[in-house]
């Protein structure tokens, strides 16, 4: 599995994990962001359960196991969070943030040891010593319980399956072309995401944060004025298109 | 049986399956048993109304809620034993990943990690220690169901006592020959039961080894 540094300052740092050639065939290509700080480690939607070996084994290239102590699922999907039973045997002291009304569906993974932290429908911020990031609400996109996370410091967007793209193969981290990437999210986003208010609602309250880069949980990474082209191009596009 | 074997083609049945099927098989005893129980309720109450043609009868009547009382006893501790190891096996596997998952990882990450033979130890300890609890779950298991079968003999042997004692009943023939018949019934029922539940232990046992 890839794994490499983002984007770093004096407080933290952002990991990526993706692109693994040793996934099993048949499941879906899937990025996992770190946020790395002195002496903690979160690992955003740290993926399904076929992935666990190779995501524990890039985890542990970056912080030891004690001192990653934050988990986040922006939403239930098995993809996000179905590796948590074992995370929750590996991690010593760990806990879980993620939306209030996923947590009955999410402790169905197995949750002995990790504490499950609500996040509730109006986002809060979770404070990782050296910085805090903030769960921005992107509820219906797709989830109905859904979360991006937003670093104010690197100005970093985690946008879930917003921005997603389903490209074979083993793309580049970042988008280059973004009229060609159109191709591989149209269909992804008219299609998974069910609402256009929803999705408005979500633009409005994005474009009022500065935003360097949205990083979604499938395919390529947004950079300078690709974020705005994408923003634009969402907003333009309809979505929950597959009603008979 | 066969069919839930072959539905697996060639695979290892899942030792939860298992457990699971034999805690369905052998729960479907305890109805049964209470169907004999209610059964002898109801022959009590012919023999009392038959006065002395019942005599004969009304003495078995006992033996017949005796056994089938013990039969609720040990189903319930069957039923028991099966699902702790249903609960058991599960945990088993979940570790048996646990520990898949780590041996994947390079070798020297658990040189750097020291941490990670811990976890790989408590994985495998607790398997281990699952599959012990299996063991003697299953012994424990095998020793019931052997009771139920001694229990389910007795019956077998009342049965031709009943028919006996039902033919000298004169005007409740009829009603205690058709207690004899259910029991009869119930004892066949029980009989494929413990059948199956010898099938399920069988596979167990060769899992175990």
């Amino acid at each position: 599995m890839l794994t490499r540094i983002l984007w770093e300052c004096a407080t933290h740092k952002w990991i990526i994990c993706g692109r693994d050639p040793n996934k099993p065939s048949g499941i879906i290509d899937t990025n996992q962001y770190m946020i790395r700080t002195r002496d903690r480690m979160l690992i955003l939607d740290p993926g399904g359960i076929e992935l666990f070996s190779s995501m524990l084994n890039c985890a542990l290239e970056w912080a030891p196991i004690h001192e990653i102590t934050e988990l986040f699922a922006s939403h239930q999907d098995p993809d996000i969070i179905s590796s948590l039973g074992l995370w929750d045997r590996a991690l010593p002291k760990a806990r879980l943030h993620a939306p209030w009304l996923w947590e009955g569906f999410i402790r169905h993974f197995g949750m002995e040891n990790t504490e499950y932290v609500r996040i509730k429908d109006e986002g809060n911020e979770l404070d990782l010593g050296s910085m805090k990031i903030q769960f921005i609400p992107a509820h219906y996109l797709h989830s109905s319980g859904n979360f991006s996370v937003y670093d104010p410091i690197l100005k970093v967007l985690a946008s879930g399956d917003i921005g997603a793209a389903l490209e074979p193969g083993q793309p580049p981290l970042f988008v280059e072309n973004f009229q060609e990437h159109t191709k591989h999210m149209t269909a992804f986003h008219q299609r998974w995401m069910p609402s256009n208010r929803a999705k408005q609602s979500w633009i409005n309250r994005v474009r009022s944060l500065e935003i360097d880069y949205i990083a979604p949980q499938h395919g390529r990474i947004f950079k300078g004025d690709d974020v705005k082209r994408f923003l634009d191009w969402f907003e333009a596009l309809e979505v929950g298109t597959a009603i008979r | 049986m066969q069919n839930m074997v072959d539905s697996f083609n060639g695979r290892r049945l899942p030792p939860y399956v298992l457990a699971a099927t034999l805690f369905s098989e052998l729960n479907s005893t305890k109805q049964t048993a209470l169907q004999l129980s209610l059964c002898s309720k109801n022959a009590q109450a012919i023999t009392a109304r038959a006065g002395e043609w019942g005599k004969g009868f009304s003495g078995i009547t006992g033996y017949i809620d005796e056994a089938a009382k013990e039969m609720i006893i040990l189903a319930n501790k069957i039923g028991e034993l099966a699902y702790g190891m249903t609960k058991a096996s599960v945990t088993s596997v979940f570790e048996s990943q646990m520990q898949v998952h780590l041996q994947r990882l390079p070798s020297e990450r658990h040189e750097q990690f020291p941490v990670l033979k811990d976890l790989y130890n408590k994985a495998l300890a607790k398997s281990v220690r699952s599959q012990e609890e299996n063991a003697v779950a299953i012994h424990d298991l095998k020793k019931h169901l052997a009771e139920i079968k001694s229990c389910n003999r007795t019956l077998n042997s009342i049965i031709a006592i009943c028919r006996i004692e039902a033919s000298r009943a004169g005007p409740f023939q009829d009603a205690l020959w058709a207690i004899a018949d259910s029991i009869n019934h119930a004892v066949v029922k029980l009989s494929d039961r413990i059948s199956m539940g010898d099938q399920l232990m069988r596979l167990m046992s060769n899992y175990s080894q």
